[in-house]
């Protein structure tokens, strides 16, 4: 009888356990479409459902002040009135230039410049109808790539772009700096435990609700859709990769991708298939992440001096580096066995 | 048969493994609870030759393995198991479905094996 | 005169050890696990244990398993029944003679059985590179039990019988 009771008790055990898991808070999940790409928020704690609202509402109104082809919005009228002079701008349009001009100053445009968009418009990437433009064309088209051609007023809350034909593409910071007004919200919300994926741009607040880091996977530049190479661990950081993989088109057996060199007018072909940039501020990771049109060295050196960034970058021979900072916070899990893993410094 | 053919060893011997397998089996059974996501990893010579995550799955799906011998797996939502096998004993196929982390099958033959592993670690975002 | 009919006798146990598995291979087994079954064999081990030395013991078993394995299941499955059938036959053999009454026959067929099919895993772990061992620990205990249960009674009785009749013993001791 004894055994029986005891067997009981021992059986009973899964029981408990699977009914424990299911105490632990649920967060407030939420995916949408926007920014032409997909944006998926988990926020945990007793405002998430508000928080994540307020999100998806700046998310979308955003999304319509800075998408270029968005008739009425801010960089619509900043880029139609070209070589024409100032136009008035939501002070939040005006807030992200200036924060575009900072992070183009880091590589002084060598690496960002939110002015490429003639030339993304001339290539077509990620259209119907890619295309390579003749030599000339792209000539031109880089003598009109400047960052510092696009002026900002600050006392009339306005900004105006010198030239004819020069053109803004937020494209390349909007999700970053969104990411960063997210976190805000949650903050401002008493949220102590949320992140917000951006299109791949991760920005987490603070750990998970147990206390342990967010893991987030680091896309395999030549695998399917969530085949990770690697994970890293995060707390408070935001985890942003630029790959060559995204949008691309192969002509000629050349492959084009749809990050442009603003130095070339060339899609980059620089050694690098991704750069993860893991920063406290998404925007600045987001930007830091363009390195990638610098290569392996001159990348790595940028991400020096930054200071406050860490880095994975994986080199088209399949290689990834990884700075000091990261030790014991990244780990490869690559089923592919392809990849190798180098410390960097 | 009576019971006092069963000698002091016997009994102890006898208890003592069932209370062992019973903790096995409660311990297998925690590790399955904690996991929502389900992933079935196909190995063959120790290689993994195929990740499936089995709780996204829409439709189902077949995995053709040709050498050395030919064999069928079939996954659908939330479950895996060898369809057809060309070997002798068919030991894999009588396995049946798998629809639980830790469940097994295995093919001796063509050193298959089908693992299921929940997604407890799982990782919480991509960055791409 | 003794030596011949010590032989005839090992070779009579090698020729049942065959039979025995061989109809064992009708018999279904409920429990799709590599390694996993009844065992019936195990009688004739037990009983060579019970009369002959550890070396005839082992003889008996590599030589049904020889023969089983190339009339059978082929050459592949020779790892496995080898390191099952030689390394159960060892532990009984070691606790048959060491823990004098401690266990009854029973009780060493279950050990036999347990033995058994955990050398089974290892080697299939080996030869797929693969830890199956644990997941299906629980499964091959209960499984050992039962079908040490089973084989154990029937080898208590044989082993009894042949006692009571001394048809080996006359011969061998």
């Amino acid at each position: 009888m004894k055994k029986v009771i005891w067997a009981l008790v021992l059986l009973s055990l899964p029981v408990f356990s699977s009914a424990c898991n299911t105490v632990q808070s649920k967060p407030v999940k939420s995916t949408d479409f926007a920014l032409g790409t997909i944006i998926e928020q988990q926020v945990y704690g007793a405002n998430a459902q508000k928080a994540s609202d307020e999100v998806w509402a700046q998310i979308k109104e955003r999304d319509a002040l800075w998408t270029i082809n968005s008739p009425g919005g801010d960089i619509n009228k900043l880029n139609n009135n070209a070589g024409l002079g100032y136009v008035e701008l939501n002070p939040e349009t005006i807030s992200i230039l200036r924060e575009a001009r900072r992070i183009s100053d880091l590589s002084g445009g060598a690496a960002f410049d939110i002015t490429v968009a003639p030339l993304v418009k001339a290539w077509g990437i990620g259209t119907d109808n890619p295309r390579v433009p003749s030599a000339d064309a792209v000539q031109e088209l880089v003598s009109l790539v400047n960052y510092r051609d696009v002026l900002i007023d600050e006392k009339n809350g306005s900004a105006s772009l010198l030239k004819k034909g020069q053109m803004v593409d937020l494209g390349g910071i909007a999700k970053g700096y969104i990411g960063d007004r997210a976190i805000d919200i949650y903050k401002s919300n008493g949220i102590t435990s949320a992140f917000i994926n951006l299109g791949g741009n991760v920005a987490a607040l603070g750990s998970k609700p147990d206390g342990s880091p967010w893991t987030v996977g680091i896309q395999n530049p030549r695998g399917e859709n969530s085949d990770i190479v690697g994970v890293v661990e995060v707390v408070d950081k935001a985890v942003v990769t630029s790959g060559d993989y995204q949008r691309y088109f192969i002509k000629d057996g050349q492959r084009y991708c749809h990050i442009f060199d603003p130095g070339t007018g060339y899609p980059m072909d620089s050694g690098l298939m991704s750069v993860t940039i893991i920063a406290s501020s998404s925007t600045d990771a987001d930007g830091l992440a363009k390195v990638i049109v610098l290569g392996l060295d001159r990348g790595m050196e940028m991400v020096k001096n930054y200071g406050r960034a860490e880095a994975i970058f994986i080199t088209n021979d399949k290689k990834i580096y990884v700075t000091p900072g990261l030790k014991g916070k990244f780990r490869l899990e690559d089923a592919t066995h392809e990849y190798t893993y180098i410390q960097n410094g | 048969m009576n019971t006092r053919t069963f000698k002091t060893g016997d009994i102890i011997l006898i208890v003592g493994i069932v209370a062992i397998a019973v903790l096995f089996l409660v311990w297998n059974n925690y590790r399955a609870a904690s996991g929502q996501q389900l992933k079935a990893l196909i190995t063959q010579d120790g290689h993994l030759i195929k990740e499936i995550n089995l709780s996204d799955l829409q439709a189902s799906e077949s995995i053709n393995i040709d050498e050395p011998v030919k064999q069928v797996i079939l996954a659908e939502k939330g479950r895996i198991r060898f369809l057809s096998s060309d070997c002798p004993n068919q030991t894999c196929v009588k396995t049946g479905w798998l629809e639980r982390p830790g469940a097994k099958a295995v093919c001796i033959p063509s050193k298959v094996v089908i693992t299921i592993v929940g997604d407890n670690e799982q990782i919480d975002t991509f960055s791409y | 005169m003794n030596k011949k009919k010590r032989e005839a006798i090992i070779i009579i146990l090698i020729c049942n050890a065959i039979l025995i598995s061989l109809l064992e291979l009708i018999i279904p087994v409920p429990i799709p696990i590599p390694g996993v079954k009844l065992g019936l064999a195990n009688i004739i081990t037990i009983i060579a244990i019970a009369f002959l030395d550890l070396k005839d013991v082992l003889t008996i078993v590599i030589l049904r398993c020889l023969v089983v394995g190339v009339l059978s299941k082929g050459i592949t499955a020779l790892p496995f029944s080898l390191s099952g059938g030689l390394l159960s036959a060892l532990v009984m053999w070691l606790v048959y003679k060491k823990t004098a009454g401690l266990f009854s026959v029973k009780g060493i067929s279950i050990i036999g059985a347990i033995t058994h099919n955990a050398a089974q895993l290892i080697v299939a772990s080996v030869i797929l590179r693969e830890t199956v061992v644990l997941y299906y620990l629980p499964i091959l205990l209960i499984s050992a039990v039962i079908t040490g249960l089973i084989t154990g009674t029937i080898s208590e009785l044989t082993v009894k019988e042949i006692k009571k009749r001394g048809i080996l013993s006359k011969f061998i001791r």
